[in-house]
């Protein structure tokens, strides 16, 4: 009789080590910060470095001469053809702003797309790729930038110097004339950046 | 015989006792181990849980988006300044032309942020205009100009006389063998507080030191320093950006430090050939002679200098308003 209570006993005390053990266990937090491949100080840090980057080539003017590499005899940004955007790290580094990019994110095993939006006579917005390296994962941020587009910018060749062609008198470039004055059309540059 | 009986009761009673003793151990024991495995939890989620208030920042808020927008608007709007001063010749007009194209900049960039919640209001600030004038030759020539009217190009003449601040100041020598060889001779750009007095200058000078172009600086206190560029065949030299052939030049970061209406003077110009341009503000004591700009090179037209808009963001998150100063190319902009 003791002997059943004492094994009774025992048993007790091993269920309940077992179950404060998995009490234990199931009850620490797993929060967004954890650190894990896709935590949000990752997110954060891709944010801020993709906001600089973006800060910095339109500071310097790349931005807008990459808006402007269209080849106004094809149709389409210079040497994109036919896919109409860029993928490999060859095509990248023809302008400025694609060696940005792949200097800063390429080693890193970060992946980015790079989308242009323009807007439309009749009010509508539509949206172009220029990089396009695949489907975001679901922990991919976004940074974007507005290039304004007067009249008289000019189209920029393969060589990323100006052309003669300016805005007003293109036919083939990709957002058109929405307004009569001297403004063009105003552009929204858009990275989105995820790890691999 | 021996009492065998007692001593052995005696024992299974020690025996008894000793086994219900340790088997209560054994539950007290596993309570124990129990209480430290759920103590250690709170410990450890108080210390992630700090972490994760401690790193919280207010991006959530759109901070950054509405910087972004702040910067992008003063960049379209001074386009759009430097388009109408190229397009049209009188003053009225340029300033009417930037004034009319704020409202359609302010719809086209409403399309963009409509789509995410947030409203923006763009409007130009009356009365916060600054008259100019921009000088500028565009054919390659060198750089002297008729400064005494009598049809002869001298090499030393003034451009403004008591200007407050000067903006977008760009030179650009295609070949560098056309500058002098040495410093005496270089063709020089005078900064100059009073013509009167000597000593108070500062002056860049720009001349051709064996395949090399060098820009140096002296101020009232000695050198400012130097820089050298030899790339291509020519140089571009942008004053008020502080750039020679797109590298920062820390040599010419002296625009701040020059006290307020000043006179730009070119010397030697006959040991320089390319093209400039530059604009200046028109303050209260300014003048721009009329005698070196009678032949149309260099030319002299009035131009917008700057202007204030004010803009205005709000979303559910953040409702935020500023007055933008547009002056491109303006040296601390």
């Amino acid at each position: 009789m003791r002997a059943q209570a004492h094994t009774l006993e025992g048993l007790v005390a091993g269920l309940i080590v077992l179950s404060s053990l998995l009490f234990a266990l199931q009850v620490t937090a797993v929060t967004p910060l954890t650190a894990s491949t896709s935590s949000q100080h990752i997110e954060n840090q891709q944010q801020a470095s993709t906001h600089g980057l973006l800060k910095a080539a339109a500071d310097s003017g790349a931005l807008k001469r990459a808006v402007l590499y269209w080849d106004e005899t094809g149709g389409y940004f210079h040497g994109s053809n036919p896919t109409g955007y860029y993928v490999s790290n060859g095509e990248l580094s023809r302008f400025t702003f694609g060696r940005m990019l792949a200097n800063a994110y390429d080693a890193r095993g970060i992946a980015f797309n790079v989308h242009v939006s323009y807007q439309l006579a009749d009010g509508g917005v539509r949206t172009k790729k220029l990089i396009y390296r695949g489907e975001p994962s679901d922990n991919a941020i976004t940074a974007r930038r507005w290039v304004t587009l007067t009249d008289h910018d000019r189209l920029y060749g393969s060589d990323e110097q100006p052309t003669a062609t300016e805005l007003n008198s293109s036919t083939a470039f990709y957002a058109p004339d929405v307004r009569s004055g001297d403004l063009y059309n105003v552009v929204q540059v858009e990275v989105v950046v995820w790890r691999m | 015989m021996a009492d065998v009986t007692g001593r052995d009761g005696d024992d299974r009673h020690t025996t008894d006792r000793s086994t219900a003793d340790r088997a209560q151990m054994f539950l007290i024991g596993g309570l124990a181990l129990a209480l430290v495995l759920v103590v250690l939890v709170p410990v450890l989620n108080s210390a992630i849980y700090t972490e994760n208030l401690a790193t919280r920042g207010s991006s959530g808020a759109g901070v950054a988006t509405t910087f972004q927008v702040r910067a992008d608007v003063q960049r379209g709007v001074s386009d759009v300044v430097q388009q109408s001063n190229r397009k049209y010749a009188a003053y009225a007009d340029q300033l009417a032309a930037v004034r009319a194209e704020v409202p359609v900049l302010e719809a086209l960039y409403m399309r963009y942020d409509a789509s995410d919640g947030r409203m923006l209001s763009l409007r130009y600030v009356t009365g916060s205009d600054e008259p100019g004038t921009r000088i500028h030759q565009d054919a390659v020539d060198d750089f002297r100009a008729d400064a005494d009217g009598n049809s002869t190009d001298d090499p030393t003449w003034t451009l403004v006389e008591q200007t407050p601040v000067v903006r977008n100041f760009r030179l650009a020598i295609p070949n560098r063998t056309t500058l002098a060889g040495t410093k005496t001779d270089a063709f020089r750009i005078v900064f100059d507080r009073d013509p009167a007095t000597t000593g108070d200058e500062r002056t860049v000078f720009l001349y051709n030191d064996g395949g090399a172009t060098v820009v140096a600086v002296d101020g009232p206190g000695g050198s400012l320093g130097e820089c050298r560029d030899a790339t291509g065949a020519g140089t571009a030299v942008d004053v008020t950006a502080a750039t020679v052939e797109g590298e920062r030049c820390p040599a010419l970061e002296f625009l701040d430090d020059v006290p307020s209406d000043f006179d730009v003077r070119y010397e030697r110009g006959g040991n320089a050939t390319g093209t400039y341009e530059v604009t200046v503000k028109r303050g209260g004591s300014t003048s721009v002679p009329s005698s070196p700009y009678a032949s149309g090179n260099p030319d002299a037209n009035d131009a917008v200098y700057g202007l204030t808009v004010h803009l205005y963001v709000r979303s559910s998150d953040i409702t935020y308003q500023t007055d933008i100063r547009v002056a491109p190319g303006e040296a601390d902009a």
